[in-house]
């Protein structure tokens, strides 16, 4: 696997607002993305993990150039994704859905759905991409007899590999997965994720690969980007977070996992019962109602914000020998 | 086999959904019981039968679905032939359930406090007051915040993880000696789930409720569960003590389901998962020897000629599979 050293993607300082409703003297704003900056490499997995309303799939939308962000700005190759043309975007990046149930036509069939991309891009005559889908069955390990068959037809993991098919197509360099095993059965799970893996080492492609199962987000990414509130708390090579976590959030999130172990009992992960409201974010750091280890300083002052490879928002980290570099 | 202490006995339960194309077998005959203070965890993948054996234990199966059993008793009492408004009185009494996605099992049309006390005095000739403060004593032991505001407010204003503590609350307003909880913590946040587990294992031990949890998740079942049985394409095929299944999975199944998981240190960093090749058989018509046979890496030609014996071994466990018990460590495990 290459991993030149040029970032192909890039997201610089992105920030999404949501207006939730006006007053006549005041108007309230929801800020989903908070100040996020990100960068991928040729090859790189960036594993994005968080609770739900944490802004991942804002965050996911904006890299897909579904949403334009408030402020801030998404390079693709060097470009402004924001003055890049749509097709050419589509033709870059895509997205791999997280329900297969809902995310394919189930009027068409499974070689139509597939050819769907070569047909709004105009690529090639009608018996090319034809041919080109029933390649694609190949690369996805689906049998040639499903090419005309309709979803309705196929397995939860047949559906996953025909919308992975399709997010090939246009062979892009970049596919977004959004939980794309989580409504799959765990014998079904690991046929996918293995596939995934080898489309990247066979076509060079990167994954931001969003997730809530971190056993499956340490198995996959090389780098780690640990989001809560609308900013990336803490991130780090794969290694370094789950060996080596910072962010009492990353731990806490750690902790949650429960790996078979009969008898060891659930963890308390100290969180306790505050429920975190993207609509009323703290003072200080975002995190300090349900930190276990907050001292008062982080419910009055935001910790520093993180930048370069590793880094984790915390002041207890800051002051640490081990502060990130 | 059944003592003071059974709460539930179950011996031969069926499930059949008549469809279109035939007659559709979802849950094939299965055994199971449980004791009090018991926790049970059924665990499979979707369509294995899991969520319509709690169905038709709670009398809540789809109109059309055939239910039929050898014996279905709740502590000691028949409950495959009580009559609809006898079985009615213990529904959500004495037998209590938490489902999946709390949204939908909450009328969004009255108040959380409503809602509990409609459940309390549908079941006990208390006052309105009493069971609020049911509730109340109930919303302290859940650890729920602001107690006497969340009686007062709708479904929809709670957070997920709150909703299914209500979810929880409401199932114990009668001090159920059973509780059935389907897949409790899918829809919440790994965060959320680990906190609502140690509730639910705290519950039961300070009621001493039976309870049977039903997951996919083999993490959630190693640290919940008393014993476990793996459900396949509507049948048991293996049972065991919590630590006998997983340190000692004797079906091809069960080792493969532990396997597929990725799990650190097991696993080489982006190397390839095992998995299990192929899908679950239709239930549709007769199913004549092992379900899990086509997928199976050890399967043989006798494996579809003749149904397959239960192997029963002397601590407890059993499994449905010609292949002899599991070789990591039956010795060990045995003599232990």
């Amino acid at each position: 696997m290459t991993q030149s050293d040029a970032p192909i993607f890039e997201v610089n300082a992105v920030s999404q607002e949501y207006q939730l409703g006006s007053s006549l003297f005041r108007r309230r704003y929801l800020r989903a993305v908070d100040d996020v900056s990100l960068q991928l490499r040729r090859g790189e997995v960036l594993g994005l993990v968080g609770e739900s309303g944490c802004g991942k799939t804002t965050l996911a939308k904006i890299m897909m150039g579904l949403i334009q962000p408030t402020a801030g700005e998404v390079r693709l190759n060097g470009k402004r994704l924001a003055d890049v043309p749509r097709l050419e975007v589509a033709s870059r990046i895509q997205y791999v859905f997280q329900d297969p149930y809902s995310a394919l036509n189930p009027r068409h069939s499974v070689g139509r759905i597939i050819e769907q991309p070569l047909r709004i891009h105009g690529v090639g005559a009608a018996a090319d991409r034809a041919q080109k889908a029933r390649k694609l069955l190949d690369v996805v390990g689906l049998p040639q007899r499903l090419i005309d068959s309709p979803p309705s037809q196929l397995s939860g993991g047949q559906r996953q590999r025909v919308v992975i098919a399709r997010a090939l197509a246009l062979r892009p360099d970049i596919l977004v997965c959004d939980e794309p095993t989580s409504a799959l059965d765990v014998s079904v799970q690991s046929q996918i994720l293995n596939l995934l893996l080898d489309l990247r080492s066979e076509f060079g492609l990167s994954y931001i690969f969003v997730s809530h199962n971190l056993a499956v987000v340490e198995h996959m990414a090389t780098s780690v980007a640990v989001m809560y509130l609308g900013r990336i708390v803490e991130h780090a090579a794969t290694a370094d977070i789950f060996g080596n976590p910072q962010h009492p959030y990353t731990r806490a999130l750690l902790h949650s996992v429960l790996a078979p172990d009969p008898g060891a009992g659930i963890p308390d992960l100290g969180l306790g019962r505050t429920v975190p409201n993207p609509a009323q974010l703290p003072t200080g750091c975002r995190f300090h109602p349900r930190c276990p280890v907050a001292v008062p300083v982080c419910s009055t002052k935001e910790p520093a914000r993180g930048r370069g490879e590793r880094w984790a928002e915390c002041h207890l980290v800051e002051g640490s020998a081990s502060a990130a570099a | 086999m059944s003592t003071a202490d059974t709460l539930l006995d179950v011996r031969g339960l069926r499930v059949d959904i008549p469809t279109p194309n035939g007659m559709l077998h979802a849950v094939r005959g299965i055994d199971f019981d449980l004791k009090r203070g018991e926790t049970l965890c059924l665990v499979g993948e979707s369509g294995c039968g899991k969520s319509l054996t709690a169905m038709a234990l709670m009398g809540l199966l789809p109109r059309k679905a055939l239910r039929t059993a050898d014996r279905l008793e709740f502590q000691g009492n028949d409950i495959l032939s009580l009559p609809e408004k006898a079985f009615n009185r213990l529904r959500g009494n004495r037998m209590a359930m938490i489902f999946q996605e709390p949204m939908t099992s909450l009328n969004p049309a009255l108040t959380i406090g409503q809602q509990l006390v409609d459940v309390h005095r549908q079941h006990r000739n208390v006052s309105t007051k009493e069971a609020r403060e049911r509730a109340l004593f109930l919303f302290e032991k859940i650890g729920v915040s602001a107690p006497v505001e969340r009686l007062k407010q709708y479904p929809h204003e709670l957070s997920g993880g709150l909703r299914q503590r209500m979810m929880i609350a409401m199932a114990l307003m009668c001090g159920p000696q059973l509780l059935l909880a389907d897949e409790p913590t899918t829809a919440l946040d790994v965060t959320i789930q680990a906190e609502l587990l140690r509730v639910l294992r705290n519950l039961q031990e300070e009621f001493g409720m039976g309870m049977i949890l039903i997951t996919h998740d083999l993490g959630v079942v190693s640290r919940m569960a008393d014993k476990v049985a793996v459900m396949y394409a509507g049948e048991i095929v293996e049972r065991g003590d919590v630590y006998q299944v997983f340190n000692r999975p004797s079906h091809p199944y069960t080792r493969g389901l532990l396997e597929c998981l990725p799990i650190p240190g097991r696993h080489k960093h982006m190397a390839h998962l095992p998995s299990i090749p192929g899908v679950v058989p239709s239930l549709i018509g007769d199913l004549t020897g092992c379900a899990f046979r086509e997928r199976c890496q050890y399967a043989e030609d006798r494996c579809g000629e003749a149904d397959i014996d239960w192997r029963q071994l002397p601590d407890g466990q059993g499994y449905q599979c010609i292949l002899p018990a599991s070789s990591d460590g039956v010795a060990s495990e045995v003599s232990r």
